[in-house]
């Protein structure tokens, strides 16, 4: 493994509870994560994943302890190194069409005008949005709202991928037919995702890595390695015995803690 | 597929016009029953005038050269407020919402003077600004101002955190951030107060002139009331009731076009 991309370092992150208490959310938290990987984090509600994302994301900061990306820790937009994020609630802007929503990503990211048009109309086809380019987010549904936030984010085509349990509020089959999409997208570009996630099977399916978190203060307490081959066919990775033996692994870890 | 969606869309059509022709025929019945109870006594036609009465005033007030006059006078004083106190609401409602700052000094203020019944200040206004167009748009403003101020402030606060989190994470710069973000956001809210405050435009205007002025409709039917007119004041009130209707149907087209791609 070579120079991590995203360097977590002795996080620590605390809240004053409403009763003048202090939570802590994060309590010297370290973690690595390489360039091009794929790393789901999985844990219990509540135990600080999303703060972690959004600490990464440079939205929330740390009490103590430091993230490096791409070995700063300076903020991280700019051309260099690109950062995107796919979040639990909604994004999109509901005054712009689905295409002018992945246009005003690319717009802000500093694409230069006359190419944006083309990227966007590409990345809504490779979502499978083709058609609905015209179509406002209050006129699509939330499985396609997330696909048009995905293409948004993948559009600017981004060094770094943080998605916060994206799926979270699909349907079974809407959000098998959405994680298909992102394997086979991310497969072919060498982005570095790492995505929260309460879901063990998706976590397997999907990741090169799952990292399993503990309760509050949050930290690792079991990581493992996903050795199933790629690229992954999810359509046949369902009915694969090393998946079940691993999903069943994963659940026995989360289970039985200690 | 389709022949069963077109089945449905003429029934539901049917039914629009069954609904507006029951509305229709109750206005009619109301109007009928009136008119018969001041031909056979039951109402006093003094107090109450009578529809054929109140039609032909409007018709002779149209021939005479008053009507449209008087008209003209009403909807300039409450589309010259309505359109300043549109204005003021935006600026300043904006300006309060992305300035923590002024907020936190003036808010309070701006909460107490909402607060005043400001229709109990227009003889003062009539008093500072005179008897002509001036104080009438100083009553409109008065009253539009505070409407578009609060819902445009409120558009502002509304905006999804999230949105401005994913903008801010790809590096949107300030500029950026207020045309494509906030200006849209809190264009939708405002946008949704203006129906409001068309009606109380008009409703100010005619107050202005009720209590101090030499033209529009609501100097007409103060002049009737004071004749003990009934007709007369009636008759204003239809020409108002037409205008208001007439206007808000308008904006309503307008608002179910724009809200289309709004929120859901």
């Amino acid at each position: 493994m070579s120079e991590p991309l995203v360097q977590i370092e002795n996080a620590v992150k605390r809240f004053k509870t409403p009763a003048k208490g202090i939570l802590s959310v994060l309590d010297g938290l370290s973690i690595a994560f390489a360039k091009g990987e794929f790393v789901c984090l999985l844990g219990p509600s509540g135990c600080g994943k999303s703060t972690l994302l959004n600490a990464i994301a440079g939205q929330e900061r740390l009490d103590a302890g430091e993230i490096r990306i791409g070995g700063t820790t300076k903020p991280i937009a700019g051309e260099s190194l690109r950062v995107a994020m796919v979040w639990q609630s909604d994004s999109l802007l509901p005054w712009k069409t689905a295409q002018a929503n992945v246009e005003f990503s690319l717009l802000v990211s500093g694409i230069k005008g006359n190419q944006r048009q083309q990227r966007a109309l590409k990345w809504l086809q490779a979502v499978g949005l083709q058609g609905f380019e015209a179509y406002y987010p209050a006129q699509l549904s939330e499985g396609m709202r997330q696909r048009v936030s995905l293409a948004a984010a993948l559009s600017i085509e981004p060094d770094l991928l943080l998605m916060d349990e994206p799926f979270g509020a699909l349907d079974v089959y809407t959000k098998l037919q959405i994680e298909k999409e992102v394997v086979r997208l991310w497969e072919a570009m060498d982005a570095t995702i790492i995505m929260v996630t309460h879901d063990v099977q998706e976590a397997v399916a999907l990741a090169d890595r799952v990292i399993m978190l503990t309760a509050r203060p949050t930290t690792v307490a079991f990581e493992t390695r996903i050795d199933l081959p790629r690229p992954r066919d999810l359509d046949r990775i369902y009915g694969d015995p090393r998946f079940h033996t691993k999903v069943s692994e994963l659940w026995q870890a989360l289970t039985n803690p200690g | 597929m389709a022949g069963v969606d077109e089945s449905r869309l003429s029934c539901l059509s049917r039914r629009a016009w069954s609904l507006a022709a029951a509305r229709l025929g109750l206005v009619l019945l109301v109007l009928l029953g009136w008119e018969l109870g001041t031909r056979s006594g039951f109402i006093d036609p003094f107090y109450f005038s009578t529809p054929s009465r109140v039609l032909v005033t409007v018709i002779e007030w149209a021939h005479e050269g008053l009507l449209f006059g008087n008209l003209a006078v009403t909807l300039g004083q409450a589309t010259t407020g309505f359109i300043v106190g549109t204005l003021l609401g935006i600026v300043l409602g904006f300006s309060f919402a992305a300035n923590p700052c002024i907020d936190a000094v003036l808010q309070p203020f701006i909460t107490i003077l909402n607060a005043l019944p400001r229709i109990a200040f227009a003889p003062l206004i009539i008093l500072w600004f005179g008897l002509g167009f001036l104080s009438k748009v100083v009553i409109v403003v008065s009253l539009v101002f505070f409407v578009v101020f609060f819902n445009t402030y409120r558009g502002f606060k509304e905006i999804n955190p999230t949105i401005i989190k994913n903008a801010r994470l790809l590096g949107a710069t300030k500029a950026q951030m207020m045309l494509h973000i906030y200006l849209p956001a809190t264009l939708a809210w405002t946008f949704a107060s203006l129906r409001v405050s068309v009606g109380f435009a008009i409703i100010a205007a005619v107050l202005g002139e009720y209590i101090g002025a030499s033209a529009g409709i609501g100097h007409m039917i103060d002049n009737a009331q004071a004749n003990f007119d009934a007709t007369g004041v009636m008759a204003g009130l239809l020409v108002l009731t037409v205008t208001v209707a007439l206007l808000d149907a308008l904006l309503s087209v307008i608002e179910r076009r724009y809200s289309l791609r709004g929120s859901r």
